[in-house]
């Protein structure tokens, strides 16, 4: 349910006081009814601005790897199928794995990509390189996807991340993050969707807070003036961007309780589905990106089912189907899906050769990608993997093909360059070129 | 010219017939110090033997070196004493002067207080753990965090300490890094080479940047764009740590151990073709010749140590020097101090030349250099505050970010804010791997913690920091002026009737200085106008720890 912020909208610095905003609105208006403005009036004054701002993504990660044959590329009458069968989608001709009922009924949003290819089949090494677009080095410390996007949208005012990361990675030691280019780009960690981290929540009452940060703030133009004025320069700058943060009213944004039970029910009440139904609010209030991670939670098997796939399988694709459907379903009916770019994928996919219990080791060939929203055209399906899935027989896919299209939806130009700490031009994207057919 | 012999450690046997081809290498390899000796057995395990040691050079000279080669300036202008004193306090033991600390400091008599507080702070064994702390970080923010396990720091850091604290010379606690074996838990000293995971060129590139600050890491994959470094020298230097086994704990059973894979010789991978089996490379170190294939795992990295740590090496004492004069000056004569290749500005060079002399005729003695440098005048000077003109480099002090464990120190000091450590969780068989919980200190090691080798320009302030220090819990729980919750607030609010002074006190508790006529005006009038005493100096607390100063060594 939607409800009234209370004194913030979005411009395409990332936000206005409520104050600014009856200035754009101009004379007449204020004069008249502004006092009782309400949140549609100011969502749909701010609809513009949300759109100069750009779009937003969202990544669903399947931590561990998804398989191909239990998800959106089933082999049938091949002797690696397994125990999944093929139901038909929206899209005459193409088959899912019948895990996948609801995800079958979207496939006119999604455009499935079955022939991703790269050479890395160890978690971490394949981690860095599809989360970093770089292949893994000990030279740098490559940034992930979406530190990038930080960066590259950091806006002044803005009192939310602009990335934020929903659930915890199957197994933290594998974890990439914002590199070189420092913490201030860095996700904010949500464990678990509905709780916020510790700390966030102010320690006083927001009036004493106040009054102590301005109490602070004298004394550090005292120090600044004795010879501190570079660390209170950046100190300030931080503590202006975290009190704007911990004393947002839109923190309330974390809060899932103001969503309707048969909305939360149909994301499904699971870490990953509400971590989606989490990712829908903060787009909406013009956060860059999201990342959601399901593990269905098994913190550290996730999707790496080398055993027990027959078991695993059709819960952890159970769990993931009604929520990325829903997140799907429930962007377009509130007009976002076209400014948001939804991503499922994994590190890689899984081996053709089965293991009596249904397990499937590593598999860098012919892996999968599902993107839905942001302007991409759904409904269709790109490249192709042999009758058996064993070799890309139509359209290989890098991951730096992935990321540049990426960057082509979000309206950043991967040929952009940061600098690592040591000085050294790093391009956000090396290679890789768009993906056409996502855009016809 | 002061001059003076002690008892020291040299591993007389470990010195082998490389120098003087080594040497002839080198550009430029000054060759002052102990000299080469002659080993017939490269392998056996090091004996202590007498070390002839010199202290020749004094700061009082450094001081005329540094003013020769800042034409702008004709001498330093000191930093008040207690100024000095948190600075110096900060730097060599890792925390900010108690109050009585600070008023002993200020009783002492004027003429050589600064000198005496020196000696006691080196002699402090918070010395050795704050240089532990440095050496530590330095090695573990580039190691990568392995699959399934969690590296434990807290062994090496506590050798670190205990050798620094005893004297042992650089030049040994280096060797032991590199030629460390066995289980971690119980030889600290094998943890560089297996928190690398033993991986050669890992190691290769680590031990370079680290202690000799030679960035040969791009050579890994092509010749160095602008540096002289082939392919070849790289993976030759890989070559020394080709037969180190580890094992990790994760299917292993509990211990990480270092030992000899027992054979195997080091192949450089073909650059045209991955696929194909790449050139036997012998191991070299730098610009040195080959030494044998066919050796242990052992002999080979005894050799590396013996090579890297000798006086005629031109980048080891000079890195370490420069590292030394980075902590306590707040920036290298190189920056960043692990890269003093050619292309690199050299700032005070003759500076930099005499304090790396000075090392190696001490016999790598760290205090000694650590000490001279602080006692110079320019290690004293003030900071160059807002109103005047802009001065040079190294003619003032440096601000800078304390390091992560630095602030938690400081939060002990003025809240006594306790180290907990959460219960670790189990495995289980959905979480087979937790996550062992922080204590408090490593909180805020880690929220605070920065790459020691990174310019201090790039010591960030962010999110993290700023919201543990504003609504942490724990930290909170100290910033409590009721009677009965046993805080350092409450205790000063019952002793100290009068505002003015409560004020002025808590200044010195905090911030270890007394505050300025404008500060104490400002406070007291905040707290006068609170709706409560115990309010007004919960405020006036909470904004001390969250100035900016508080985190910042001045």
């Amino acid at each position: 349910m939607l409800r009234p912020t209370v004194d913030l909208g979005v411009t395409r610095h990332g936000l206005v006081r409520r104050r600014d905003f009856m200035k754009t609105l101009g004379g007449a208006g204020a004069a008249a009814g502004t006092l009782s403005l309400g949140w549609h009036d100011m969502l749909l004054a701010s609809a513009e601005s949300l759109r100069k701002r750009g779009k937003s993504m969202i990544l669903l990660w399947m931590d561990g790897g998804p398989s191909q044959y239990d998800t959106f590329n089933p082999k049938i009458g091949s002797q690696y199928q397994g125990p999944a069968r093929a139901i038909s989608t929206a899209v005459p001709g193409v088959v899912f794995a019948d895990f996948w009922p609801q995800m079958a009924s979207e496939m006119g949003r999604l455009a499935v990509i079955r022939s991703m290819l790269s050479s890395e089949a160890e978690h971490d090494r394949a981690i860095t390189l599809v989360r970093t677009g770089y292949p893994p080095t000990v030279a740098v410390r490559y940034p992930t996807f979406g530190s990038i996007v930080a960066m590259k949208r950091e806006a002044e005012e803005i009192d939310l991340p602009s990335f934020v990361r929903i659930g915890k990675p199957r197994i933290a030691t594998r974890d990439v993050d914002s590199g070189v280019l420092g913490t201030r780009y860095s996700s904010f960690n949500i464990d678990r969707a509905g709780t916020l981290p510790p700390n966030v929540r102010p320690s006083a009452p927001a009036d004493v807070l106040r009054r102590r940060l301005a109490l602070t703030s004298q004394l550090d133009s005292q120090f600044a003036v004795a010879g501190g004025a570079d660390e209170v320069a950046r100190k300030s700058d931080v503590y202006q961007r975290t009190s704007r943060f911990v004393l947002s009213p839109r923190l309330n944004t974390f809060n899932l309780d103001e969503e309707p039970d048969s909305l939360r029910d149909a994301y499904g009440r699971s870490d990953f589905g509400q971590g989606c139904l989490l990712a829908r609010r903060l787009v909406e209030q013009g956060v860059s990106f999201v990342e959601v991670i399901s593990t269905g939670g098994r913190n550290d098997a996730g999707w790496d089912t080398h055993g027990n796939g027959f078991r695993d399988q059709p819960h952890l694709c159970a769990e993931a189907d009604s929520a990325c459907a829903t997140l799907l379903r429930d962007l377009a009916d509130r007009g976002k899906l076209d400014d948001t770019l939804v991503v499922w994928m994994g590190e890689f996919g899984r081996t053709p050769r089965i293991k009596p219990d249904g397990g499937r080791d590593h598999y860098p060939k012919g892996w999968l990608t599902v993107m839905a929203g942001g302007g991409v055209s759904g409904g269709q399906v790109i490249g192709a993997t042999d009758f058996d899935g064993v070799d890309v027989v139509d359209r290989p896919i890098s991951v730096q093909d992935l990321c540049v299209s990426f960057c082509r939806v979000l309206g950043i130009n991967p040929r952009d360059e940061y600098h690592t700490t040591d000085a050294r031009p790093i391009k956000l994207v090396d290679g890789g070129e768009v993906i056409p057919e996502l855009f016809s | 010219m002061l001059q003076h012999t002690r008892p020291g450690f040299f591993c007389l046997t470990n010195r082998v017939l490389k120098f003087a081809v080594l040497a002839a290498g080198f550009a430029g390899a000054g060759s002052a110090g102990t000299g080469a000796v002659f080993a017939a057995e490269p392998v056996e395990a090091p004996r202590p033997v007498q070390r002839q040691v010199e202290h020749s050079l004094t700061s009082g000279q450094l001081d005329s070196l540094v003013l020769q080669e800042l034409d702008e300036i004709d001498d330093f202008q000191l930093a008040g004493d207690e100024e000095f004193l948190r600075r110096a306090s900060f730097d060599l033991i890792g925390r900010p002067p108690t109050v009585e600390e600070l008023t002993e400091f200020l009783s002492a008599p004027t003429v050589d207080r600064r000198e005496h507080a020196i000696n006691r702070l080196l002699l402090d064994p918070a010395w050795g753990t704050t240089q532990a702390i440095y050496w530590s970080d330095t090695i573990s923010f580039r190691v990568p965090p392995p699959e399934l396990t969690f590296l434990d720091y807290r062994p090496l850091k506590k050798w670190l300490a205990t050798e620094l604290n005893e004297g042992t010379p650089w030049d040994r606690i280096v060797a032991d890094l590199l030629t460390g074996t066995g289980e971690v838990a119980t030889h600290p000293d094998a943890t560089f080479v297996a928190y690398h995971q033993g991986n050669p060129t890992k190691l290769a590139a680590e031990t370079a940047r680290i202690f000799l600050g030679v960035q040969i890491q791009c050579a890994e994959c092509h010749d160095h764009p602008f540096d002289h470094w082939k392919r070849e020298q790289f993976h030759q230097l890989a070559a020394f740590f080709v037969r180190s086994k580890v094992k990790m704990p994760w299917n292993e059973g509990p211990k990480t151990v270092v030992s000899d894979a027992g054979k195997g010789e080091y192949r450089m991978p073909d650059a045209m073709d991955p696929r194909k089996k790449g050139a036997e490379m012998p191991p070299a170190f730098l610009a040195g010749n080959p030494v044998g294939t066919g050796r242990s795992d052992l002999e080979r990295r005894r050799e590396l140590a013996t090579l890297l740590t000798a006086p005629e090496n031109p980048w080891f004492a000079k890195s370490t020097v420069n590292r030394l004069w980075a902590q306590l000056m707040g920036r290298g004569f190189y920056d960043p101090v692990d890269d003093l290749s050619a292309a690199q500005v050299q700032h005070l060079p003759a500076v930099h030349e005499a304090l790396t002399a000075e090392f190696i005729r001490s016999g790598f003695d760290v205090r000694h250099i650590v000490r001279l440098i602080v006692g110079t005048r320019a290690y004293q000077q003030s900071l160059a505050t807002s109103g005047e003109q802009e001065r040079p480099l190294f003619a003032a002090a440096r601000t800078g970010r304390l390091p992560g464990d630095a602030v938690y120190d400081a939060l002990l000091t003025a809240l006594e804010l306790p180290d907990v450590r959460p219960p670790t969780p189990k495995p289980t068989a959905a979480i087979r791997f937790p996550v062992p919980p922080k204590s408090t200190r490593e909180t805020f090691a880690a929220i605070f913690g920065y790459d020691p080798s990174l310019s201090p320009a790039h010591r960030m302030r962010n999110m993290d920091q700023a919201m543990l220090l504003m609504n942490g819990k724990q930290l909170q729980q100290q910033i409590d002026s009721r009677p009965d919750s046993g805080t350092i607030l409450a205790g000063l609010l019952q002793e100290e009737s009068d505002n003015a002074k409560a004020i002025h006190q808590l200044f010195l508790i905090v911030l270890a200085r007394a505050p300025t006529l404008a500060e104490a005006r400002l406070c007291l009038a905040h707290v006068e106008q609170a709706e409560s005493r115990g309010a007004g100096f919960e405020d006036l607390l909470w904004s001390l720890i969250n100035s900016a100063e508080f985190t910042t060594r001045r």
